[in-house]
C-alpha cells in the first residue's frame, strides 16, 4: 500500500451508506487518500462510539478501500476528559484531531504530542491562535487544520477575518497547514483543487496551498503509521 | 558588500605601508627622497583603489537596476498582456433539475458575494453551455482568477444549505475540449 496525495484529511462519519458514498465521491474526484473522523464530544458515550468505530471499520473492509484512514475528532473544554480520552483511544485510531472549546484546552492540545492537528473553527477562540500557540504547535509538531465547510456554518461567519491573520502566523512560525473538506454527505463534499483554492484566495502562493492537501497531510498519516507499528517504542527509539 | 569589503583590505594594506615608511624614515633607515617618492605612490595607489571602488560600486547599482527594470518590465507585459480564457466544466450534485437560468444566477450570486462588484468585473465569468438533463455546464473566466471562481463555486453549498453543490471537473483552455470533457466525464 503506497500513500499517495491529494488527501481529505477529514470527511465525517454519520453512517455507513452515506459515509461509503462520500468517500467514493472523494476517490472520484482525485483524492487518492481519505480520513474519515468519527466525533467525540464530553457528553457522548464511549460504547457508542466503540460501535461507530466497528461499523466504520467494517465499512471500509466491505468495500475494499486502500488508503482510508481512522480518526478521532474530539470536541470538549475539559482536559481531565481530553487526557482520559488520549489515554484509553490513541492506539485505535490512525489520526487524533481536536476542537477545544476553551484557551486552557487549546494550550493543553498544543502541548500534547499524542494530538495531530489543531482545528481551527471557533471564532472566540481565534485570538488565542497567536505566536505562543504557534510555537508550542511547532514544538510538538502538531498541525492547524482548516476545514472548508465550517468556517463558512452560520455560527463562524466572521471567522475568515481572523483567519488570514492566523495563517500568517502559522507560516511564520513553520507550523504545518492542512486543508480538509469536513464534509458529512455528498452536498458538501470539496474537490482537492477547490481546497487548494482556499488558501490561494487568501493570498498564500498555489506551490504552499499544494502542500496543505498533499504534503503535510501525507506526513501526518506516514509519522502515526510509523507510531502505531510495533518497531516503534518511543520518540527517537525505534526498533531496527 | 564584497566591494566594500575588498577597499577595506586594500586600504588597510596601503595604510601599514605608510606607517611602515614613516618610521623608516623617523629612524632614519631612509632618506626624504626616498620618503617622498613612497608617500607620493602610496596617495596616488590611495586615490586608485578609492576611484576603483566608487566605479564597481557603480557597476553593481546598474547591474542591480537593469535586473529590476527587467522585471518590472516581464510583469508589466504579465499585466497587459491579453487575458487568456479558461473554460473550467462543472456537474452540479441536488437532488431537484436545476434551470440554465437557476444556475447562472446562482453562479453570478456567488462570485459577487464572495469577490464584490470590481471582482466579479475582473473575474469576467460567464456560463457558456449547460445541459439540464445532464447537469453538466462550462464556465468561461479569465485564467488569472480560476482559483478564484473555483473558491466561488465551492460556496454553492454553504449558500444553499447543503441542498446544491457545484463540483469542477476540469478545466482546459478551449472551448472544444471542455465540450468534449463534458460528453465524456462524470461523478456518476
Amino acid at each position: 500500500m503506497k500513500l499517495k496525495g491529494p488527501v481529505d484529511f477529514c470527511i465525517y462519519y454519520r453512517n455507513p451508506e452515506e459515509t461509503a458514498k462520500s468517500v467514493k465521491l472523494a476517490l472520484k474526484l482525485g483524492f487518492k487518500t481519505v480520513v474519515t473522523s468519527i466525533t467525540l464530544k464530553e457528553q457522548d458515550d464511549f460504547k457508542e462510539l466503540t460501535t461507530k468505530t466497528n461499523e466504520l471499520k467494517k465499512m471500509i473492509k466491505e468495500h475494499g478501500f486502500e488508503n482510508i484512514f481512522t480518526r478521532l475528532h474530539l470536541i470538549g473544554s475539559d482536559i481531565s476528559w481530553l487526557k482520559s480520552c488520549l489515554r484509553k483511544l490513541r492506539y485505535e485510531f490512525h489520526i487524533i484531531s481536536s476542537r477545544p472549546l476553551n484557551v486552557e484546552a487549546l494550550r493543553f492540545v498544543a502541548r500534547d504530542r499524542r494530538v495531530d492537528s489543531i482545528v481551527y473553527g471557533d471564532r472566540e477562540l481565534a485570538k488565542f491562535f497567536d505566536k505562543s500557540q504557534m510555537k508550542l504547535m511547532r514544538s510538538t509538531g502538531t498541525v492547524l487544520e482548516l476545514q472548508f465547510n465550517s468556517l463558512w456554518s452560520s455560527t463562524h461567519k466572521w471567522l475568515i477575518f481572523s483567519l488570514r491573520r492566523t495563517l500568517g502566523l502559522a507560516i511564520r512560525n513553520n507550523v504545518p497547514i492542512v486543508i480538509s473538506s469536513g464534509s458529512s454527505t455528498l452536498k458538501n463534499i470539496k474537490t482537492p483543487l477547490q481546497l487548494a483554492s482556499l488558501l490561494v484566495v487568501l493570498g498564500i502562493p498555489y506551490v504552499y496551498a499544494k502542500q496543505a492537501i498533499c504534503t503535510v497531510p501525507l506526513s501526518v498519516i506516514k509519522r502515526n503509521m510509523h507510531r502505531l507499528s510495533k518497531k516503534h517504542v518511543e520518540p527517537g527509539v525505534d526498533i531496527v | 558588500m564584497n566591494a566594500l569589503k575588498l577597499f577595506i583590505a586594500v586600504l588597510i594594506v596601503e595604510l601599514m605601508f605608510i606607517t611602515a615608511t614613516t618610521s623608516l624614515f623617523i629612524f632614519g633607515l631612509i632618506d626624504l627622497p626616498v620618503f617622498a617618492i613612497f608617500s607620493v605612490l602610496a596617495l596616488i595607489m590611495l586615490i586608485l583603489t578609492f576611484t576603483l571602488f566608487k566605479l564597481i560600486k557603480m557597476i553593481i547599482i546598474t547591474n542591480r537596476t537593469i535586473v529590476k527594470i527587467k522585471s518590472e518590465k516581464l510583469k508589466l507585459k504579465e499585466v497587459l498582456r491579453k487575458p487568456r480564457k479558461r473554460y473550467i466544466v462543472f456537474q452540479i450534485v441536488s437532488e431537484k433539475t436545476l434551470k440554465t437560468e437557476e444556475v447562472k444566477s446562482l453562479i453570478n450570486s456567488l462570485i459577487k458575494e464572495t469577490f464584490g462588484l470590481i471582482g466579479s468585473g475582473n473575474i469576467n465569468a460567464k456560463l457558456i453551455s449547460y445541459d439540464e438533463h445532464s447537469m453538466k455546464g462550462i464556465i468561461r473566466c479569465v485564467h488569472t482568477y480560476k482559483d478564484a471562481v473555483l473558491f466561488a463555486l465551492a460556496l454553492a453549498s454553504v449558500k444553499t444549505g447543503d441542498k446544491v453543490n457545484i463540483i469542477p471537473l476540469k478545466t482546459t483552455g478551449t472551448l472544444r475540449k471542455a465540450r468534449e470533457i463534458v460528453k465524456t466525464l462524470s461523478i456518476d
